[in-house]
């Protein structure tokens, strides 16, 4: 066993040499999802050439786990992931496949964009009991990504990554951080201003992924159109949902542009509400290039 | 169901409406724009429908007052649903450090073999390790499967599957270690584990889109498949698509007692020990993507062991040293998912394997082979029919037989499955014979995700 562990030490070693970047090498990147891919584009710049392994019209939760991006995965110094197991059926095997190093788990080239940011929705019930509840994420609601204050700690986060990685690069990702952030704080007050409206407003969403947003925005969420995350409703919460909507004055019915939206549509229009499909990642449409351009959009949708 | 269709009449909710919604949504095909199903002008809420508190809906929290304030931008206080709660930095309740990923799978089946019961090796058909087994029809529980799996060290992942087909004892289905930091795109597996060969042989029972396996799969593989002792090496080839080679040696062991019938086995003659007698297998698999929604898996495979003949009319088998055998064969797996749901859930896949056994010495050729097609035709349904075909061409050890299945499928979530499987068994100089099960499978605990 000794010799083994020898023999795996000295591998990993030689790995570790054969898998150095040169130095004029840019560094190579990728993003589970598309919005962490533009993070790291507005943090790496040239620097960087980021990979996004799903796209933002696809539900996240359930991207094929496709060799191809086996490829990319091998490829890559580093691999950015929003964690929490919204990956968990997909990216695992990927990145057991990639046989690199670089991205396994401890090592810096291996990040999980949720340690940046202030988990919500960690269910405290008894284990046992966490399937009762639909096909929840024991660790926490993983749909982050979109309020100021995640992509802010997210963007840190990557710049510190990425200047562990490629130290000479170091003075350019803080410099890029900057920038970023100095557009975001001017964009949040944007945003903060154009959604007034929507403060304190009740809202209904498809799947329990608009908490955070809600958070943000100070929209109340009042219920889902899911009988429970992951499971398609039943008539009875169907019509429940729209009885207790009219009751409590919901002004809006909130669902993913990757989700089938007739029955949401149907509940919208029930429950005297008004219907937002919107994207939630950057790539929903072709028009969504970046994360600004992702935040502007889903304003837009709320606030049509 | 009646109760609800009440209860939606009382809040003037058209439960056809509703109901083609939610098919719609089921199906997922993107309405046409004048299918807004609402009834025009609803009135103002009605009174709730009694015993129906809106309290008391799961992910459905309490009304609330719409008097209260609105929440500030930037609150850190969002409403939850009852049995959520804010944590930062928390651990899932219940999680132990160091312990691996655990889950139970049961697969739980009812049905039978037809007028072959007790008999159906005399159909020269063999009854794979975790199909339903032949002398337990009616209820049998197919198979429980226990699983582990975590990182051992920075440069080791392990794995351990034990299994209980048909309530019949402990197996040892999978238990390995795999490497993950070894240069030059290397990784070694090692312990006892299913060969990477074909397509079907490397997967578990609950990755099965059938009740049954294959036809060939027990009969050239072996009653389990082609699994041992035994190590792996692979290497990631540097090409421009995904293409992994694979070099395998494992020591196969006669077969169980249990599972001895007359004829040839492929694998398990010969003693175990010695580099002669060992089975070395080698596999190449490529990968095609063209298309977001088009995905082509080729394997191109070969295997070669010691055979092990149990004579036909004799009542025990002992372990010959058989002529080597050479087994060589295509596997071909075709996928089309649409990437986005919203347009639809319908996916189609296409799988074919088809293997020769050649023996040396002048020897026999054998071949068998299948096709399977499934179809997921709404969100939560799928629809898969197969065609087996074995001695093509025939020989001693694999008669010509045909097996046409059919199996519909209704996964209520990620975690559970309910299917209904029937299977026409048919052949030269032999009745047909129907086989249908009606199987339920479950998975609890955090099982890990498969390949592709």
């Amino acid at each position: 066993m000794r010799s083994l562990s020898k023999f795996l030490l000295t591998a990993s070693l030689l790995a570790g040499l054969l898998g150095a970047r040169p130095a004029e090498a840019k560094l190579r990147v990728a993003a589970s999802i598309e919005t962490l891919a533009d993070l790291c584009r507005q943090v790496g710049g040239d620097r960087v050439e980021v990979t996004a392994l799903s796209h933002g019209y696809q539900d996240p939760h359930f991207v094929e786990a496709k060799p191809s991006l086996v490829l990319a995965l091998n490829r890559a110094d580093a691999l950015v992931y929003v964690g929490l197991d919204l990956e968990i059926g997909w990216l695992p095997p990927l990145v057991q496949q990639s046989r690199n190093q670089r991205i396994q788990r401890g090592q810096v080239g291996n990040i999980d964009a949720s340690t940046a940011i202030k988990v919500e929705d960690v269910p405290n019930i008894p284990a046992d009991q966490l399937r009762a509840l639909g096909d929840i994420h024991p660790l926490g609601n993983p749909h982050y990504w979109i309020p100021p204050k995640s992509a802010r700690g997210i963007a840190r986060l990557l710049a510190q990554r990425f200047a562990e990685i490629d130290a000479p690069g170091a003075g350019a990702y803080q410099a890029a951080l900057a920038a970023f952030e100095h557009r975001l704080d001017a964009k949040e007050k944007e945003w903060a201003k154009a959604a007034a409206p929507l403060r304190g407003i009740k809202i209904v969403t498809y799947h329990k992924s608009w908490s955070y947003l809600a958070g943000w925005l100070g929209m109340q969420e009042v219920g889902y159109v899911e009988s429970k995350p992951g499971i398609p409703p039943t008539a009875s919460h169907t019509g429940q949902l729209i009885d207790l909507m009219r009751k409590s004055n919901v002004k809006l019915v909130i669902v993913e542009s990757f989700y089938p939206a007739n029955l949401a549509r149907f509940v919208a229009e029930n429950g005297h509400a008004r219907l937002v499909v919107s994207p939630s990642d950057v790539g929903a449409t072709s028009a969504i290039k970046s994360y600004f351009d992702l935040v502007d959009a889903v304003l837009q949708a709320l606030l049509q | 169901m009646t109760a609800a269709c009440f209860c939606l009449l009382l809040q003037q909710i058209d439960p056809a409406a509703l109901q083609k919604a939610m098919a719609a949504d089921a199906a997922a095909k993107s309405p046409p724009p004048a299918a807004a199903p609402a009834p025009a002008g609803s009135p103002a809420a009605m009174p709730t429908a009694p015993g129906a508190p809106a309290t008391a809906v799961p992910g459905v929290p309490a009304p609330i007052d719409a008097a209260s304030a609105p929440a500030p931008i930037e609150t850190d206080v969002t409403p939850t649903p009852a049995g959520w709660a804010v944590q930062e930095g928390a651990r899932a309740p219940g999680s132990s450090l160091l312990n691996p990923a655990l889950s139970f799978i049961l697969d739980t089946s009812f049905g039978y073999y037809g007028q072959h019961t007790g008999q159906f090796d005399g159909l020269g058909l063999r009854i794979a390790g975790d199909d339903p087994s032949e002398s337990r029809e009616g209820f049998g529980v197919q198979e429980v499967e226990v699983a582990a799996q975590a990182a051992i060290d920075p440069y080791l992942e392990g794995a351990v599957f034990l299994t209980v087909p048909n309530l019949t004892g402990l197996e040892v289905e999978e238990a390995y270690l795999v490497t993950t930091s070894l240069p030059f795109n290397l990784q070694i597996k090692a312990g006892t584990f299913r060969s990477q060969i074909g397509r079907n042989n490397t997967q578990h029972l609950h990755l099965q889109n059938f009740t049954r396996r294959p036809l060939m799969t027990a009969l050239l593989f072996g009653a389990d498949g082609l699994r041992g002792p035994g190590v792996q090496a692979s290497v990631l080839l540097p090409l421009p698509w995904f293409a992994t080679l694979y070099g395998e040696a494992f020591s196969i062991g006669e077969p169980d007692a249990g599972d001895l019938v007359p004829g040839r086995e492929t694998f398990g003659g010969g003693v175990r020990l010695g580099p002669p007698n060992l089975t070395y297998t080698a596999e190449l698999e490529q990968f095609w993507a063209p298309g977001e929604s088009h995905s082509i898996f080729l394997g191109l495979n070969f295997a070669t062991g010691r055979s092990f003949n149990c004579l036909v009319g004799t009542t025990t088998c002992l372990p010959i040293d058989g002529p080597r055998s050479f087994l060589t064969g295509g596997d071909l797996y075709y996928k089309w998912k649409p990437p986005n749901v919203s347009r639809t859930y319908l996916s189609v896949q296409w799988t074919t394997e088809y293997f020769v056994r050649v023996l040396a010495d002048g020897g026999p050729t054998e071949g068998a082979g299948y096709s399977d097609f499934v179809l997921q035709f709404a969100r939560r349904f799928y629809f898969g029919c197969r065609i087996d075909l074995v001695g093509a061409p025939d020989g001693p050890s694999l008669l010509r037989r045909y097996g046409y299945a059919a199996s519909l499928t209704f996964a209520p979530s990620e975690f559970s499955r309910l299917r209904l499987y029937l299977q026409e068994l048919a052949g030269p100089g032999v009745p047909d014979t129907t086989v249908g099960f009606l199987q339920a499978e479950y998975s609890i605990g955090a099982h890990g995700a498969h390949p592709f």
